[in-house]
């Protein structure tokens, strides 16, 4: 790392042991044995997202859980204690949309496993099946301070199957696997494979269309198991049973749209079939933002930075909506942008007067609540998994603030002034 | 991302275009000339879309009309050194630039391509001015220009012809989807590099008529500047070859592996327009400036290279964001104004017009509510040519 870089931080134990001691009003520092997986996070302002920001706050990290926050907490006999004075604490960021392990950094854009073209629908792919972890991109992620992302494949066909959360903890897929992350539709003409439909109302028709099929199918197994005698058992179908799990409301689905009408018909499948569904892209967020708020339809939006002009009026759509209390996510669709920029663009929406809390949450908490592991990851609270970035400046929205440490599952994935990276040697040096 | 033009230019169409007086006086803002110097509480007088004076204690003509700039600060107008404005398509555009008929392609002209429609909301973000680069795509793609991004098509092209431009290493193989290659015959570097070096024999033999001939014709004689795309540490070093064996003044663009080769850079005195940090690199994009990090420009500036900074964007993103990043991972602030004034005016060949805040100098300012290089700081207004284009 070159000299940007900022001189390393971390102190002996003791000294700020003593310093937190003292301002907490306890007895003088104590010498102690580590204890593995034991550390606390001290002295910076730390923005828990559920609560308020906590100014010269301590994050307390055993066994990979975040075990106590606050201002006033006693450090843990044992914890290796980070300084992180006139730095900021934030939960580990999410990446709400992404194509990382298929679109690869190092394999040109073509040829990839993003899409399965076979048919227009997928919901009986899998995406954790197909994923390549060797995806030098990964690196730039934990440096960007991303520590969890929806990887999904698609968008050339209208349901391109799905999607899965994973946490950047290093390794295979199946070291990373963390969560199931839904279906994914996309409402679009621009696909002209055989057997495709060619216009957006065709793909609206094709996908209400399996979803009444689906249900059908949950009729016939409901049927069945009330009256064994009566019918038989349909036989198993992957692709009725994948979009049955929409009907009960036991998987989300996003929908790609960009455009009034591409976001009308996701709105329309909402209202008709009551789908736990969000928008991701959402481009006319502005136009739909009020129908949004009032059917309870998130949007994961962007890609943000490579396209937007901090001028852009497409940014005042999230703006809208998170004004009227809708959910707002952010993502980078890689590889159409760096992850690495993800949380720089929290910043754009801030300037175009979104509250700071509200863009730190669109690019944490409420991807996790889109995805419904609120109660794992996406703020710093007591029982959550220890996903923890540590940036170097007390403005955690800065583009002057630099990501310089992160933890995943209480394991460090990154360090800015020791050049680890969990992600090995995949990237250029000056990530 | 799909765009809606017509929004953009709803929003040029409901710009401010007050009936410029004939002097506009801009007073007590801190002055930052784009060249190093900073003057607290200055004024700056525009008469007839030329700075006049710049200084503290200025007489201000009692017809001036007086912007204030209390609290604020005064630069010149960002130069964003290398867009697509000219190119006839966007960096992950949806629509692929209008092609010609084979790899060389010297009498294309980027001034005769410019869409200023797409230009509003650069101006908001204090742009003021850009090369527009020709098809990127071609081994010679043409000859590029430097405009305005306010004004009428005739005052707002400043220089329509700055150099000739070329592409080197996969951005002109065309690693892209089917129909959107290149309609390149050479698909290798030597390849390319042959075209380049047979197109420049040519023309020095005065075998090659019209436009193309003219432009090469002034390439050789040192009049502008060979541009050329290059990524790799190599393919910049084949530049740097090619240019010796012709004795042609280089500026290298993109250059993400500039930083492995940044002393020999410094050496020759080569400056560097740097690839944008800020990246589409989805379909479409060159997957060698994939290989470019955000601490490139601190590098080769810490290397003693003259720098200037860029988006190679058709529509979006802003240089004012490049020179943000690059100030958060090394480059001074300093440099990094620099960068998007004073020396991307010199390196684009228009350093006698713009990028300065000086007498004589195009009354291209923007007023800033902070130190421009800063995440949180906006523009207040925009003058091109001593008007006021923007006002929050």
């Amino acid at each position: 790392m070159r000299s940007v870089s900022r001189p390393a931080t971390r102190i002996r134990p003791c000294g700020i042991v003593a310093a937190l001691a003292a301002a907490a009003g306890l007895a003088a520092c104590v010498p102690a044995e580590p204890v593995p997986g034991l550390f606390a996070i001290a002295g910076g302002v730390v923005h828990p997202v559920s609560s308020e920001p906590i100014p010269g706050g301590v994050v307390v990290v055993r066994d990979g859980k975040i075990e106590a926050v606050g201002a006033d907490i006693a450090v843990p006999t044992g914890a290796e204690v980070i300084d992180a004075t006139g730095k900021s604490v934030i939960p580990g960021i999410i990446e709400s949309h992404s194509h990382m392990g298929f679109k690869m950094l190092n394999l040109p854009a073509t040829g990839s496993n993003n899409n399965e073209l076979s048919g227009p629908i997928n919901a009986h792919v899998r995406a954790v099946d197909g994923l390549d972890s060797s995806d030098p991109a990964f690196a730039i992620a934990v440096a960007g301070g991303v520590t969890t992302q929806n990887v999904t494949t698609g968008s050339r066909s209208p349901n391109s199957g799905q999607a899965v959360l994973l946490k950047m903890r290093g390794g295979t897929v199946e070291d990373m696997v963390f969560a199931p992350a839904g279906m994914k539709f996309a409402i679009r003409a621009t696909t002209p494979y055989p057997g495709f439909p060619q216009t957006e109302q065709g793909v609206f028709d094709l996908l209400a269309g399996e979803l009444e099929a689906a249900q059908e199918y949950l009729d016939r197994i409901a049927a069945h198991e009330a009256d064994p005698a009566a019918s038989s058992r349909p036989a198993r179908n992957l692709t009725r049973e994948a979009f049955g799990r929409l009907l009960t409301r036991d998987s989300v689905v996003g929908v790609h749209s960009h455009s009034e009408a591409q976001m009308g018909y996701a709105l329309e499948l909402k209202r008709r079939f009551d789908l736990d569904l969000y928008i991701h892209h959402g481009d006319r967020t502005d136009v739909h933002a009020e129908e949004m708020a009032r059917l309870g339809v998130p949007v994961s939006f962007g890609p943000i930075l490579p396209f937007d002009s901090p001028e852009s009026p497409d940014l005042l759509g999230p703006v809208r909506l998170a004004e009227l209390g809708g959910l707002v996510a952010f993502h980078q669709d890689h590889p159409d942008g760096h992850q690495y920029f993800l949380r720089h663009t929290g910043a754009m929406f801030v300037r175009r007067g979104m509250p700071r809390a509200e863009a730190l949450a669109a690019l944490t908490r409420n991807g996790a609540r889109i995805f419904h592991v609120e109660d794992r990851i996406g703020s710093l609270e007591p029982g959550m998994d220890a996903d923890i970035v540590l940036l170097d400046g007390p403005d955690p929205l800065a583009w002057e603030s630099l990501v310089q440490r992160v933890w995943v599952d209480g394991v460090e994935v990154f360090n800015r002034d020791t050049g680890y990276n969990v992600f090995g040697g995949r990237i250029p040096r000056g990530w | 991302m799909f765009r809606h033009p017509a929004l953009a230019i709803a929003v040029a169409a409901g710009f401010a275009f007050p009936a410029g007086a004939q002097t506009l006086a801009i007073v007590g803002g801190e002055v930052h000339t784009g060249a190093g110097e900073v003057l607290p509480g200055a004024t700056v007088l525009v008469e007839g879309g030329r700075i006049a004076a710049v200084g503290a204690d200025l007489e201000v003509p009692a017809d001036a009309e007086i912007l204030s700039a209390e609290g604020m600060v005064v630069t010149p107008g960002f130069l964003d050194a290398h867009t697509l404005l000219g190119a006839g398509g966007g960096s992950g555009d949806e629509t692929p630039p209008a092609l010609g008929e084979g790899p060389v392609l010297p009498a294309a002209r980027a001034a005769d391509r410019f869409q200023e429609d797409l230009a509003p909301l650069w101006l908001r973000s204090g742009v003021t001015a850009a090369y527009l680069a020709p098809d990127p795509r071609l081994v010679l793609g043409g000859t590029g220009a430097v405009v305005k991004l306010a004004g009428s098509r005739e005052t707002a092209v400043v220089d329509e012809e700055v150099a000739v431009a070329a592409s080197f290493g996969e951005s002109a193989v065309g690693d892209r989807p089917p129909g959107r290659d290149a309609p390149t015959t050479r698909t290798t570097r030597q390849g390319m590099i042959y075209e380049l070096r047979n197109t420049l024999i040519a023309a020095g033999e005065d075998s090659i008529e019209g436009a193309a001939g003219r432009a090469l014709g002034r390439l050789l004689a040192g009049e502008i500047p060979l541009r050329m795309l290059a990524n790799k540490p190599d393919d910049i070093e084949t530049a740097l070859r090619v240019a010796g064996e012709f004795d042609l003044r280089l500026v290298v663009d993109q250059a993400a592996g500039a930083p492995a080769v940044a002393d020999r850079l410094a050496e020759a005195g080569i400056p560097v327009v740097v690839g944008p940090m800020v990246l589409g690199i989805g379909d479409g994009g060159p997957m060698e400036l994939r290989g470019h990090t955000p601490e490139a420009a601190a590098i080769l500036h810490d290397a003693g290279v003259r720098i200037a900074l860029s988006t190679f964007a058709g529509r979006g993103r802003s240089v004012w964001m490049e020179a943000v990043l690059a100030a958060a991972h090394g480059l001074p602030r300093d440099a990094a104004l620099a960068a998007v004034t004073s020396d991307a005016a010199d390196i684009l060949g228009v350093g006698d017009r713009l990028g300065r805040v000086a007498s004589g100098f195009d009354a291209d300012l923007v007023v800033w509510d902070g130190h421009p290089v800063s995440t949180w700081t906006k523009t207040a207004a925009v003058i091109v040519d001593g008007r006021v284009v923007f006002r929050r």
